[in-house]
């Protein structure tokens, strides 16, 4: 279990993220929603371990990370935003480099890199170096990258931009298939339909703090929306977005 | 036409702008301020080392007349100065010819192939020209202010033409030794396939940069030999380019004759033909590289079927004690493989050692004189390979501090163990494997070629502890994973430390000559050396022990030094 207490992160005197408390339990997918610039990759910086928080406390199975932050990383599949990612490697040096920094036996980490490569069409590119691959190859990389060690919790920041939609549906089912077998997810995006799709839970941030924390079918019945879409709106976008393209348009036009 | 015309000069003006940011603020500048001012302080320092150089040359002008042979002065500040040029030109040949971002980034506005191709052009040439002014410009007032006086017409119009002629010449050379570099790379660019040129140029580059130093070095040794050569019409001094800008120099001052003639028609001959040859270069260069830059796929050549992969794995096994351990040597191994930035930096490390082997050589004995007795030539043979590990090992400890690609280092933040030994085991079977090793072997080749074989292992096996001992030296505290770290351009205790560092450089380099010396003349006391060094190492590895059980997290950007320490001291 995943649970962030008044988690907080300033840089100077803005808080990016406010006081957010949520808890994942083992085997539930939850989604992170918001607008740019809500704290979604902050907070998930925060629970990477890569950005220590101003305020608050994050506990996994009880215990602060930080008491052992070492041991929590090891426990970690993490897929960040951009996809920053070392070009002069070809892919399949990339998660050789990975699966030996997690300690994996050499055998295994070619076995599985060379499986996951096949099952994501990247097999014949993978020793290109990764300057060379479209953005979408480098996702996937990157995907291959934070499951190789087979790892307790994921925390999957934009994980489908760029995906073809073959991919997208086959990481749908694989997440699924790995909430099943009790793995912890926090799912940030931006792609309503695929959280409304996929996620038990949806947390929706908006200026760093958590406007709600629900299931989708319960925010709908609240919110008397038919669609996540509506909701999101509803809670987030208090302007009118109708007028906002209009007057969009204009400029453009001129 | 005209509003065409006027739209395109404002399209390269951006361009030009923007290519000539680019070469303070890159990734090996992140404070990109800082990186401005540096490169001010290195053009006040060309102009004072110009007026210095030129001071030294013309002050026995005050005392002694001029008999008509200051051009030997004149040749030498030319020299001088397109060695600097020859060597800025080389270091940064590479940023002629768009690269990938460039071709991401400009590709989808609409500018023409020929606009980048100006622009990047004007930009490298405005940066080299920078130096070329900043080096010749306080020049061109002190040689007329030493040397009018002793030209027949010493009026006040006189001094100004002298001016003016010293800085015609001074660019001209400047422009000739600027185009044949360029000319150079351009050539190699179009000879060799895409893939293989990075890796060719930057040896190039190594190469071109070691010859440039050695020649600075044998000035001393040149000028003793070429009065007389020119004395006596010698015709080899045609071979040398600095001399034709000097007798077009003296012949624009009206000391005409027919060598100064000769040697003037060939400064402009040589000023057009390289201008000509490069421009045609540059222009098939640039468009094989827009061609090749947008198809090219680099990738790695070592594929899992590879016959040696299992006879690696066994090494592997044997090497390494852990997975993260072998990831951080390969990561640093293919970093150091793949990157041209650490290689070149790397390289102008070498370069100066060298230079310096060649200074100290030049300084004991006469090259030309003693050319037949070359497995005689010099004591520095005793000496250099400790002059070259000294500043490979710094090199290498310098170019740890060059993040490849600081924002893909979240891996190894998320990856961190706590065992801090591991990253240092890499680290150090890294340069040991990949660096020490391999140079020693060459070292070997070449003493094999000047000694016996007895000789040349015991030298070799001398320098490899010292390497050894330097390595460990220098990465003995290292808290961060080479080629991740962003680290402060200018460290304030290295500016403190200057003078130690280069005494104990000084005493270093004689005192292991004398060391290297002794135990190859009289190899029977090689063995209380080589008790003396396993007593180090004893040493060394329970120091190790002990350090190695700090804890420490890995360091990927440096903190700011306490104020005092960046004081300007």
């Amino acid at each position: 279990m995943l649970q962030v207490k008044d988690l907080t992160k300033k840089f100077g005197h803005y808080p990016a993220v406010d006081r957010v408390n949520f808890t994942i339990r083992r085997g539930e997918i939850v989604g992170y929603l918001g607008p740019n610039g809500a704290g979604k990759s902050t907070t998930i910086k925060m629970l990477s371990g890569l950005l220590e928080p101003t305020e608050g406390e994050i506990f996994y199975n009880d215990k602060n990370i930080y008491d052992d932050l070492i041991s929590y990383k090891g426990k970690l599949g993490y897929v960040p935003e951009e996809s920053e990612i070392y070009p002069h490697l070809s892919g399949f040096e990339y998660l050789q480099m990975v699966g030996r920094l997690r300690g994996l036996e050499e055998n295994i980490i070619t076995e599985k890199a060379e499986q996951l490569l096949e099952l994501f069409k990247l097999y014949g590119s993978m020793h290109f170096y990764i300057s060379s691959y479209s953005k979408g190859m480098r996702q996937k990389i990157l995907i291959i990258a934070a499951l190789l060690h087979n790892p307790e919790i994921l925390l999957l920041d934009e994980p489908l931009s760029g995906l073809d939609v073959a991919t997208v549906l086959v990481f749908k089912e694989v997440l699924r298939k790995l909430a099943g077998v009790g793995k912890v997810i926090l799912y940030s995006s931006h792609i309503l339909e695929v959280v409304e799709n996929l996620c038990d839970r949806v947390i929706i941030i908006h200026k760093g703090k958590i406007l709600a924390d629900d299931s989708v079918k319960n925010l709908k019945e609240l919110s008397k929306k038919p669609s996540l879409e509506e909701v999101f709106s509803n809670l987030v976008l208090k302007e009118d977005t109708e007028k906002i393209a209009d007057e969009m348009f204009k400029t453009i036009v001129g | 036409m005209k509003k065409r015309m006027g739209k395109i000069i404002k399209k390269i003006k951006i361009l030009v702008n923007l290519f000539f940011l680019r070469f303070f603020r890159n990734e090996n500048m992140p404070f990109e301020n800082e990186a401005e001012a540096k490169f001010i302080f290195i053009l006040v320092l060309f102009s004072v080392l110009s007026l210095f150089f030129s001071f030294n040359l013309l002050f026995k002008y005050v005392f002694v007349p001029e008999n008509g042979n200051s051009w030997q002065e004149k040749s030498q500040i030319i020299l001088i100065f397109m060695l600097v040029i020859g060597f800025i030109t080389v270091l940064e040949w590479d940023v002629l010819l768009p690269d990938k971002s460039d071709f991401y980034v400009l590709g989808p506005l609409p500018l023409g192939k020929g606009i980048i191709l100006s622009s990047k052009f004007i930009s490298f040439l405005s940066f080299v020209g920078l130096f070329a002014f900043t080096t010749n410009f306080l020049s061109a007032l002190f040689f007329p202010v030493f040397l009018t006086a002793f030209y027949s017409h010493s009026s006040p119009f006189f001094f100004i033409l002298f001016s003016i002629v010293h800085l015609i010449i001074s660019f001209l050379a400047n422009i000739f030794t600027f185009f044949f570099f360029l000319f150079i790379s351009n050539f190699l660019f179009i000879l060799l396939p895409s893939k293989f040129f990075k890796k060719v140029s930057s040896m190039v580059r190594g190469m071109v940069m070691i010859a440039i130093l050695s020649i600075y070095a044998f000035l001393p040794e040149l000028y003793s030999f070429l009065p007389e050569m020119v004395n006596r019409g010698d015709k080899r001094i045609f071979y040398f380019p600095h001399l034709w800008f000097t007798g077009f120099y003296e012949n624009l001052l009206g000391r005409s004759n027919s060598l100064t003639v000769k040697m003037s028609r060939l400064s402009i001959l040589s000023v057009i033909v390289v201008l000509f040859l490069s421009f045609i270069t540059y222009g098939i260069a640039f468009y094989k590289n827009t061609r090749s830059v947008s198809k090219s796929r680099e990738g790695s050549s070592f594929a899992k079927k590879h016959p040696s992969y299992s006879i690696s794995r066994i090494f592997h096994n044997l090497l390494f004690k852990s997975q993260p351990e072998k990831a951080i040597f390969y990561f640093l191994k293919k970093t150091l493989k793949r990157s041209e930035k650490h290689r070149v930096k790397l390289y102008s490390f070498l370069a100066v050692s060298i230079g310096i082997i060649i200074s100290k050589y030049l300084t004991e004995q006469n090259l030309l004189k003693n050319v037949s007795n070359f497995k005689e030539w010099s004591k520095v043979i005793y000496s250099a390979p400790f002059i070259i590990w000294f500043f490979y090992m710094a090199g290498l400890r310098s170019i740890a501090n060059n993040p490849y690609n600081p924002s893909a280092n979240w891996i190894f933040k998320i990856t961190e163990k706590k065992d801090k030994a591991i990253y240092h085991r890499a680290i150090h079977k890294f340069n040991i494997l990949q660096n020490i090793i391999p140079i020693s072997l060459l070292l070997f080749l070449f003493y094999l070629f000047v000694w016996d074989i007895k000789k040349s292992l015991i030298i070799t096996f001398f320098s490899f502890f010292a390497a050894f001992f330097i390595e460990e030296i220098l990465f003995f505290n290292i808290k961060k994973i080479p080629y991740t770290c962003i680290s402060l351009p200018d460290k304030g205790n290295l500016k403190m430390l200057f003078i130690p560092y280069l005494l104990l450089f000084l005493f270093y380099t004689q005192a292991m000559g004398y060391f290297s010396y002794w135990i190859v003349e009289y190899p029977h006391y090689f063995k209380n050396l080589l008790y003396i060094g396993i007593l180090l190492l004893l040493f060394l590895f329970i120091i190790k022990r002990i350090f190695e059980k700090r804890e420490f997290s890995l360091v990927f950007e440096e903190e700011p030094e306490p104020e005092f320490l960046s004081l300007e001291l």
